[in-house]
């Protein structure tokens, strides 16, 4: 089907759902039939992306990622239910991305142990810190805008003080500022969140 | 409304569809709930479109390059050229025999750049090697080898038993060049490139088995629809009277 299919809006009936065009893929090796898939969750993959990247070059960039693995290894899954099974993927890909960067900035700090917002020992499972990954997500929103801006480039982009300073227009004594206070509100934010969930 | 036209319109339906369902589902799943999270921190909401747009681009840009059809459509001058050196080549020889027939009009089709399919998911694996070798061996002519190559991969995916079974025609085993053609043309719709491509080839080992009835047959399935070998198809058939 692979002239049928040469534009990914044409060929497959809409009626076929997506394991059936996964399994159509997996026969043919068409690509076409990944555009279709592409074309049903382009929109969640790169919504979620955003949730947890927080910039809208790395989110495009992760949900391009994710489809192009699809693309290139999508033969080799067994995949019962799609729409769950590529949600999981596009969040493991950025709870994965998150923690790496949120390490790299840990280590370059050595401020704590665990994790940057939450004490140590209030770390339990892996489950638990995705949790807590989820739960900071949604707090960065919370915060002002200087702190959101300094936090999100300092912690998520791993820029440093000058690079912040010459991408925004706070001088080296508001980002820190911006950074310290957003962060004391994130832990605190988050101590709430994990006595609830406790 | 032009096809064109039609197909934007269909894409823009298709679009809103989609944002439609993603806001307004009354019960919306873990999914949707998170891409709502991930839009909401969007300070402008049209920026959201422009950002899947760019996404799109970028994709299609990424399945035009994968995407087998254009690496066939390479394959159209080749053809064409081939069958005018058929008919010249006709002219000076009358009444040639089948097997003759065949081998003047097989023409190995190309393996297109790197990362065009051919290649597999498994580049740089044990099997991604053995497909790259068994490529590189059809590229060069030497069929046998190829076939030994290919042999040891996994040959379910058809445009692995296309060129496999080019590369049985090549060697001159007709009959394996047909099984492999068959089930390659089978897997996939008529129309598509790689099918058709399969069939010409097929109607080729057919010829060279001197099955003629079937190598007409399947030249005529050529003939009768446009696209890739219609022409060289209808030419070769003609040559059979």
């Amino acid at each position: 089907m692979i002239g049928v299919l040469s534009n990914p809006f044409q060929g497959p009936k809409p009626s076929h759902t997506d394991e059936e065009l996964l399994a159509k893929y997996k026969r043919t090796g068409d690509p076409a039939y990944v555009g279709q898939l592409y074309r049903r969750y382009d929109h969640k993959v790169l919504g979620v992306c955003l949730f947890y990247l927080k910039d809208e070059g790395d989110s495009q960039d992760a949900a391009m990622d994710i489809f192009v693995n699809l693309l290139e290894n999508g033969r080799n899954y067994e995949v019962k239910n799609f729409n769950s099974w590529i949600y999981q993927v596009t969040r493991n890909y950025c709870i994965k991305y998150l923690q790496k960067q949120l390490g790299r900035r840990e280590l370059s700090t050595g401020e704590f142990d665990g994790n940057l917002f939450v004490e140590k020992e209030e770390l339990g499972t892996l489950l638990y810190r995705e949790a807590v990954l989820d739960r900071l997500c949604e707090a960065v929103e919370e915060l002002n805008e200087g702190q959101r801006t300094c936090i999100v480039l300092f912690y998520f982009k791993g820029l440093s003080y000058k690079e912040i300073e010459r991408k925004s227009t706070y001088t080296a004594n508001e980002i820190k500022s911006h950074i310290q206070n957003g962060k004391r509100r994130l832990r605190n934010i988050l101590s709430e969140s994990l006595e609830q969930m406790d | 409304m032009s096809k064109n036209r039609k197909h934007t319109d269909e894409e823009a339906k298709g679009v809103q569809e989609k944002w439609s369902a993603l806001w307004k589902d009354p019960e919306p799943d873990a999914f949707s709930l998170h891409a709502r999270q991930g839009y909401r921190q969007l300070r402008d909401p049209n920026r959201a479109r422009q950002l899947l747009s760019g996404l799109n681009k970028r994709m299609d840009e990424k399945l035009a390059r994968r995407r087998p059809a254009r690496r066939i459509s390479l394959l159209l001058p080749l053809g064409i050229a081939a069958s005018l050196a058929l008919l010249v080549l006709f002219t000076w020889l009358r009444e040639p025999r089948a097997d003759q027939l065949a081998y003047r009009a097989f023409d190995p089709l190309p393996v297109a750049g790197a990362g065009v399919g051919v290649r597999g998911a498994s580049e740089g694996s044990v099997s991604g090697d053995l497909r790259e070798r068994a490529f590189a061996l059809y590229e060069a002519g030497a069929y046998e080898q190829a076939l030994e190559a290919f042999s040891s991969i996994d040959t379910a995916d058809p445009v692995t038993t296309l060129y496999q079974g080019i590369s049985h025609l090549g060697a001159k085993q007709a009959r394996k060049a047909a099984h492999h053609l068959q089930r390659t043309a089978e897997q996939l719709e008529p129309d598509s490139p790689i099918a058709r491509a399969a069939t010409w080839y097929l109607a080729l080992s057919y010829l060279a088995d001197e099955q003629i009835d079937l190598a007409k047959q399947k030249l005529e399935e050529l003939a009768r629809s446009p696209g890739d070998y219609q022409r060289e198809a209808a030419a070769l058939r003609s040559e059979m009277d």
